[in-house]
């Protein structure tokens, strides 16, 4: 099967489970896409996702086109996208011609009870998963930690934080060689 | 109704849809309800349906709209027709560029000077996450039509924080794949039918 069906199928699959918004997606590529492809590593989604939600556009079309191009160029981009917006489409398409009271069927709403505490629970996974790898020493502990009380306590925009740690990031690469060699050594990437 | 206005106005909306989700609201709201697509009790409703459905809420929202206006003569086939348009139109901004930074970003994934950028930028994703995991559960948690400090314990919903529990300890404990934990979830929401009264 050429990679880019294997993309497409592979996003299609995801787009049916991505409920909650834009960080309910992520735990979904992981499992997909690093656990049972082995596309691509964790890391690197992570990676992908801090980028695709700083931009604009869609969260969950950016990562899809990014991580689709990363696996299979650019047929494999627009692959991924398609791939993942296309139940969307067909769910409310669905809805909208057959069932316009969807939103009052007590099943449904009974199903939608369930499924909230476990996008909470991925998402909680996402998180630890991430710290294991990312939280080095005290430094990467204290941005994550300013990180969520500037979220809780502050009207900040997230992408405003990612943008403001990439900069102060290559600002320390550009400025300082000891920086630098401290935090290659750090993430496992003698200079 | 001129379909290129649809498509025009989804473009629009999808380049709004900047830290996606819920702050992008109003924005598309506005759009929507300024060329009289969308009364302001729909666009609830929307939002709505959204939240049940998979997928983004730009992405439902812009397949919702069009299908209606495309439709309103009274055609199932324009509407789907129009409901493509518009969700093609939201997906544009995101095609283009990302296709357009995609190639140099992955030339330089092993470059020190990413490696370094992202160091940092890793532990505020981490940070982010938390604090997703923390929103999304305060929402999950809240028992139907109560609202916190208002209704004491009683604003908690039992049997969501059991599924969370159980979610939780299937992920972690039995490593179990997010899809079969988010299905076997809105299985037990299901079975919970009968005794939510």
């Amino acid at each position: 099967m050429p990679i880019s069906l294997q993309l497409f199928l592979s996003f299609f699959k995801v787009g049916w489970f991505a409920f909650g918004g834009g960080y309910a997606i992520l735990p979904l590529y992981e499992a997909e896409l690093a656990e049972r492809r082995g596309w691509i590593k964790h890391e690197e989604i992570l990676d992908v996702y801090a980028v695709g939600q700083s931009v604009p556009g869609v969260i969950a079309i950016n990562t899809a086109t990014l991580l689709g191009y990363r696996v299979g160029g650019r047929i494999g981009g627009i692959a991924a996208a398609f791939g993942v917006m296309l139940p969307a489409y067909l769910v409310i398409l669905f809805v909208a011609v057959v069932l316009p009271r969807f939103k009052e069927y007590r099943l449904v709403q009974a199903a939608l009870m369930g499924i909230r505490p476990a996008v909470a629970a991925l998402i909680l996974r996402a998180s630890i998963q991430l710290g294991k790898k990312s939280l080095l020493d005290a430094i990467t502990w204290g941005v994550a930690a300013l990180t969520v009380v500037l979220m809780l306590f502050s009207p900040v925009h997230p992408a405003f934080l990612i943008g403001g740690a990439a900069v102060l990031g290559y600002g320390l690469f550009l400025g300082s060689r000891w920086a630098t060699k401290r935090i290659l050594r750090l993430e496992g990437q003698e200079a | 109704m001129n379909l290129w206005q649809l498509l025009a106005s989804f473009t629009k909306v999808g380049f709004f849809t900047i830290g996606g989700g819920y702050a992008m609201i109003p924005l598309i709201q506005r759009e929507l309800t300024s060329h009289g697509w969308l009364s302001s009790a729909e666009f609830v409703d929307i939002l709505g349906i959204s939240e049940m459905t998979p997928g983004p809420l730009a992405v439902n929202a812009a397949t919702f709209v069009g299908y209606n206006v495309a439709s309103s003569g009274g055609s199932v086939w324009a509407g789907i027709g129009g409901a493509a348009l518009a969700t093609l139109g939201v997906a544009l901004p995101s095609l283009t560029l990302m296709l357009a930074v995609s190639a140099a970003f992955f030339r330089y994934r092993n470059h020190p000077g990413k490696i370094v950028t992202f160091h940092f930028v890793r532990p505020v994703v981490t940070g982010l996450l938390a604090v997703a995991a923390v929103t999304v559960a305060t929402q999950a948690f809240l028992a139907s039509g109560a609202q916190w400090g208002q209704d004491g314990i009683r604003a908690l919903n039992p049997w969501a924080v059991g599924i969370f529990a159980l979610a939780l300890l299937g992920l972690l404990r039995y490593k179990l794949n997010p899809i079969l934990v988010i299905s076997g979830c809105a299985v037990c929401g299901m079975l919970a039918l009968p005794f939510l009264g």
